[in-house]
């Protein structure tokens, strides 16, 4: 009977032990991102028979469990694609919505001091001193656009970067979880699938949410307890203990943006949500469009500049040289062809003037021909023959023309003419005496052609007679602010959901120091009850010694 | 619902963060002055501010446009006010010299002082502007708008430079010479073709000298004040019609600073009480934080 008393003491000695020290790991991981807390879980022993009847033999410790929910935890991890989605576009737009911000040292203002000097010139048509001021206003006015341009230019690189280190960070994730796949199967093959690797398994759903904030994912939980892990349409990153790497390739098409490469395969289009869709679409939707907004304002400024220029008489009586240098543009084409072999050569042609300029334009091969949708304004013409179009594109400001390969129906591409030009002008003259303020020759008071140099700014000379230039760059700030105020709202909104969700997640799974204190209150007691139980069985048994003795 | 303690502190701290960068935002729009620190906060407004600040630099510039032409006018008119003080002392002078009365020599004297203001009244159609140009020479304003004695040829031309002053609107910052001090018409009988002031008074000079008296002489200088007083009135309207643009300007001006204000500027009564209550929100936020975060079971297990 004492036996009895001993044995039962010790198992629930034990039993409390492992309580207890499973409540000390619950307190040292309180901090721990990812831990689910973990519970001892008992079990009466099986009961002996005795004339008696069945008596208790004591406690044992089945299992140690963790609090998960698979749902509230898939909960957290799509809301952290989202959010990061969101959160990645957000910031990148609010950096040229900042870029944009100040109308004192805006563009806008840079343009007009410009003009003001264009003004003073016509005020003093024969002064070089003012004439200087005028062309030393232009050089800072076009270094102006060279900062925003390279600013530009340089979130395209970051854009770039952060591409490539996303994808090598997705590489490393899954080749992480696949090795962690096969130690979460064979631990569970050990206890037959009775008992679980909890830490593993925690880890395991960190690398998930770490994947999550990169890229969309899917997952599939196997019946071994490993997990596949899909991203885009059901292309496999990790599938059991195989991780599968994606690569990094420049877009045929426009060799200056990567394309993410899965297997051989382009699939940068059909992956979406976190960092990587924040990139991609902050690149395509803001980016781009700001780019190629301000080239064409550049552009448009500086062909209608030059053209009123050229129509002047200079001070040596020359006619009037190109103001500005447009320097060496480059346009950007991007696009699908079914043809993978199809590379196009589009070269930058100066337009004649700023009217009909767009944007970017789409163009379309279809059944009936080539459909060219200018961007800014949303016309559309056709065009029979690609030699019909390239009779039509350099009055776009380029030239259109097929390297390699061929151009199928369904093919679509995108060319944003001007969209480097910002960071690439200049001021082509170089001496005050070379700017063309007058009509006719060898009269040092005229200044007709300054006059009229002097109006351009208020002259609706952009988008087919519709804007000036302050115009364009008002639409250009508030495209911007626009797209970026809706991402701040929607980041804002993305934001509420992700901490609803990991709210969820940690009431059920986070340490409770409370709790826990109870928990160590209580384990305690009862580890002292137990140790007094040895204790009595102990007394119990030198009662009956001694009664014998 | 079970709270989860490393979650709970982070969920007071992000609430902390949160109302410092609302209050930090609330600093910064009360030290710039701006309802909008960035476009996106209003885009419609940030384009709106653009299209206006450009507007209000565009007219700014048309009066200090109408400063300059201001400036010329007057320097053409203070001059032509002169030379018409020295065309009535031609005049006297003319008067006084075919009376029957004067002998040779006194018109010898009197040719003298004639042939001395007609270079002083030269000087004046020579007039060069603070930059050096010649105010008479019409887009020929590097050279002397008149060379000068014996031929007194007028090497301008007829235009006349506009300056911008309003929306489509340009005045003349001068007159060509030949409109000033030209065409005076020959006096019957004189020798030659007399195509200006000066060579009119300088024939006069040579008449006297050569003891002649011819009357056109006064008709000449009648037409020459006649077509000085016409110049002075056409530069007195100019300085009017600049005067009334101006404030034209100024009010267009003011009413678009006004609008730029009303949609641009920061209430600072509304920013400031703003201000006191997210002051008053973050303390509160910090104090709670700091009195929650002592509560602790732990505490009573010694």
């Amino acid at each position: 009977m004492a036996i009895g008393i001993l044995s039962n003491a010790l198992t629930g000695l034990a039993a409390f032990q492992r309580s207890l020290e499973t409540t000390s790991n619950n307190i040292a991981n309180v901090n721990t991102e990812g831990y689910s807390r973990q519970r001892v879980e008992l079990r009466t022993m099986p009961e002996q028979y005795t004339g008696a009847g069945y008596m208790g033999s004591g406690v044992n410790t089945v299992n140690v469990t963790r609090s998960y929910d698979q749902f509230v935890t898939g909960q957290v991890r799509s809301s952290t694609s989202a959010y990061s989605d969101v959160n990645t576009y957000h910031a990148m737009a609010s950096e040229i919505d900042n870029l944009f911000a100040d109308e004192e040292t805006g563009l806008s203002a840079t343009m007009k001091s410009f003009f003001n000097t264009v003004n003073d010139v016509a005020n003093d048509p024969s002064s070089l001193p003012i004439r200087n001021v005028m062309l030393a206003d232009a050089k800072s006015m076009t270094a102006h656009f060279n900062i925003v341009g390279n600013r530009l230019e340089d979130m395209q690189k970051q854009v770039n970067d952060n591409v490539s280190t996303i994808v090598k960070d997705l590489n490393e994730l899954a080749h992480n979880i696949a090795q962690l796949n096969i130690k979460i199967t064979d631990d569970i093959r050990r206890t037959s699938g009775q008992q679980l690797p909890n830490a593993l398994l925690d880890q395991r759903d960190v690398l998930l949410n770490k994947v999550a904030e990169n890229v969309d994912v899917s997952i599939v939980e196997q019946i071994d307890g490993s997990l596949s892990v899909f991203i885009g349409q059901g292309q496999p990153l990790v599938m059991n203990g195989i991780a599968y790497p994606l690569t990094i390739e420049n877009n045929n098409l426009n060799p200056s943006q990567r394309d993410i490469v899965y297997n051989g395969q382009t699939i940068t289009g059909q992956l979406s949500g976190g960092k990587l869709a924040g990139n991609l679409r902050f690149r395509d939707e803001v980016l781009n469009s700001a780019q190629s907004q301000l080239g064409m304002l550049v552009l448009g400024f500086a062909t209608e500049f030059n053209n009123q220029h050229a129509a002047g008489v200079d001070l040596n009586g020359a006619a009037g040289n190109a103001f500005f240098d447009l320097g060496a543009v480059k346009p950007q084409v991007t696009g699908t062809a079914s043809d993978p072999t199809l590379t196009l050569n589009v070269t930058f042609t100066p337009p004649t003037s700023a009217a009909p300029l767009g944007s970017a334009y789409r163009i379309n091969y279809t059944a009936s021909g080539f459909e060219m949708r200018n961007l800014t304004d949303n016309s559309v013409n056709t065009y029979a023959t690609l030699g019909d179009l390239q009779a039509a594109t350099p009055t776009y400001g380029f030239n259109f023309d097929v390297s390699t390969g061929s151009i199928n129906i369904g093919d679509s591409f995108v060319v944003r003419p001007a969209m480097d030009i910002a960071s690439k002008i200049g001021v082509a003259l170089t001496s005050a005496r070379d700017i063309a303020a007058a009509e006719a020759v060898g009269l040092a008071g005229d200044n007709r052609n300054a006059l009229k140099l002097a109006n351009l700014e208020n002259l609706a000379l952009m988008q087919n007679g519709k804007s000036t230039f302050t115009q364009v760059y008002g639409q250009l700030v508030s495209d911007v602010g626009g797209l970026t105020h809706v991402a701040d709202v929607s980041a804002k909104a993305q934001k509420v959901l992700l901490e609803q969700a990991k709210t969820t997640r940690e009431s059920l799974s986070g340490v409770n120091l409370d709790e826990e204190a109870a928990n160590l209150v209580k384990f305690q007691n009862a580890y002292q009850a137990a140790a007094q139980a040895v204790s009595i069985a102990n007394s119990l048994f030198d009662t009956l010694i001694g009664s014998v003795r | 619902m079970r709270i989860s303690t490393a979650w709970y502190h982070q969920l007071g701290v992000n609430e902390m963060l949160n109302r410092q960068s609302k209050l930090s935002e609330s600093q910064l729009k009360l030290s710039t002055g701006q309802k909008y620190l960035k476009p996106s906060e209003n885009p419609q407004v940030a384009t709106s501010l653009i299209d206006f600040k450009h507007r209000v630099r565009v007219y700014e510039q048309y009066q200090d446009n109408i400063i300059t032409v201001r400036q010329r006018l007057e320097q053409a008119e203070s001059g032509l006010s002169t030379g018409m003080g020295i065309l009535q002392r031609v005049r006297e002078l003319t008067v006084q010299g075919l009376n029957d009365i004067n002998s040779g020599t006194n018109r010898g004297q009197i040719a003298a002082e004639i042939e001395q203001l007609n270079g002083v009244l030269l000087n004046i159609a020579n007039t060069q502007n603070p930059n050096g140009e010649f105010i008479f020479g019409g887009y020929v304003t590097d050279q002397r708008a008149f060379s000068g004695a014996p031929d007194f040829t007028y090497n301008g031309d007829d235009n006349q430079r506009g300056i911008a002053i309003g929306p489509n609107r340009t005045v003349a910052d001068g007159d060509p010479g030949q409109a000033v001090f030209g065409t005076v018409s020959a006096a019957p009988g004189a020798p030659g073709t007399i195509d200006n002031v000066f060579q009119a008074l300088q024939q006069l000079a040579d008449d006297f000298k050569n003891n002649v008296r011819n009357s056109a002489s006064l008709t000449d200088i009648d037409r020459a004040l006649d077509r000085f007083t016409t110049v002075r009135v056409s530069l007195g309207a100019r300085l009017n019609a600049i005067d009334a643009q101006e404030n034209l300007n100024e009010e267009y001006i003011v009413d678009h600073k006004t609008i730029v204000s009303e949609i641009g500027d920061l209430d600072y009564a509304e920013a400031i009480s703003q201000f006191n209550m997210q002051q008053t929100a973050l303390q509160a936020a910090q104090q709670s934080f700091a009195k929650i975060q002592n509560l602790s079971l732990f505490n009573y297990l010694r």
